[in-house]
């Protein structure tokens, strides 16, 4: 995260900066419906991933602790998708933030420092859909994982 | 005796005024902080319900249909059986299904130079 902080300067040409001055409103237009659409996305996927971990993954967890049987993958699968899952709502909040910060920027006047800060945006939003990413996958190697533990029985 | 009574008086309503505009400060300060607080610490990221994030009516609806009727929760009670075990996973292949048929999550194009009418060098 520190890295994204710490982006390099990137010198945009005369033309970009005349575009991104001259589309200064329809950029900015685009950038609010972005916001409120992540929003519900958010809460979507959020909400999604929350039901899994609450409905599945640990309350048979702890049936098979409370019934002794031990599977450390699946222990594993949980810590990993808790931890991924409150990474997903810290990363919105960061790309959220810059977002905003984005939007607050005057793109007529300060073009470059408006596309520097484009930059880090997409740096965030990359991050969240790597966060979907990774709670996917969590979530096929949980499947993966019980339909071993059905194979056992 | 009576002028001492109208300065008592006098003193009680100044006292009264000055205790409704304390209470209105105080209010107003605490208001401050706890915005302030909702902001600084990103809650109000996580928050649909502020002005212009308010689900519209076509996503409560499709919302709705999308939702199951009975809303599943492995049972903790019991053994651990192959049946329980198999209607876990059919319940978590739904939600699996429904993730998947989400669009493009954070979808990059989106916020291309393209997309922007930004020419790209």
């Amino acid at each position: 995260m520190a890295s994204l902080l710490s982006l390099p300067v990137s010198a945009i040409s005369e033309v970009q900066k005349n575009a991104v001055s001259n589309n200064c409103i329809s950029i900015k237009e685009s950038l609010k419906t972005t916001q409120r659409m992540d929003a519900r996305t958010r809460v979507y996927l959020g909400g999604k991933f929350e039901t899994i971990l609450t409905k599945f993954i640990t309350p048979l967890n702890v049936k098979l602790v409370e019934k002794n049987i031990s599977n450390p993958g699946l222990i594993e699968n949980q810590s990993s998708f808790a931890e991924m899952k409150a990474m997903f709502s810290s990363d919105f909040i960061r790309y959220q933030q810059s977002l905003e910060e984005l939007i607050g920027t005057d793109c007529e006047a300060e073009p470059e420092v408006f596309y520097n800060r484009l930059l880090v945006v997409r740096e965030r939003r990359k991050l969240m859909g790597q966060d979907v990413a990774r709670l996917k996958r969590l979530t096929t190697d949980n499947v993966r994982l019980v339909t071993e533990l059905r194979s056992k029985l | 005796m009576r002028e001492e009574k109208v300065r008592k008086i006098t003193r009680g309503g100044r006292n009264l005024i000055l205790l409704g505009v304390l209470s209105v400060l105080i209010a107003g300060a605490t208001t401050g902080v706890s915005l302030a607080i909702y902001h600084n610490s990103g809650d109000i990221y996580l928050d649909r319900s502020r002005p212009g994030f308010l689900p519209d009516q076509e996503e409560i609806e499709q919302e709705e249909e999308n939702e199951p009727d009975v809303i599943y929760d492995y049972a903790t009670e019991g053994d651990v059986t192959v049946e329980g075990l198999t209607e876990y996973l059919e319940k978590l292949d739904l939600e699996i299904k429904l993730i998947d048929a989400y669009e493009k999550p954070f979808d990059m194009e989106i916020l291309s130079d393209e997309h922007f009418g930004i020419p790209t060098e």
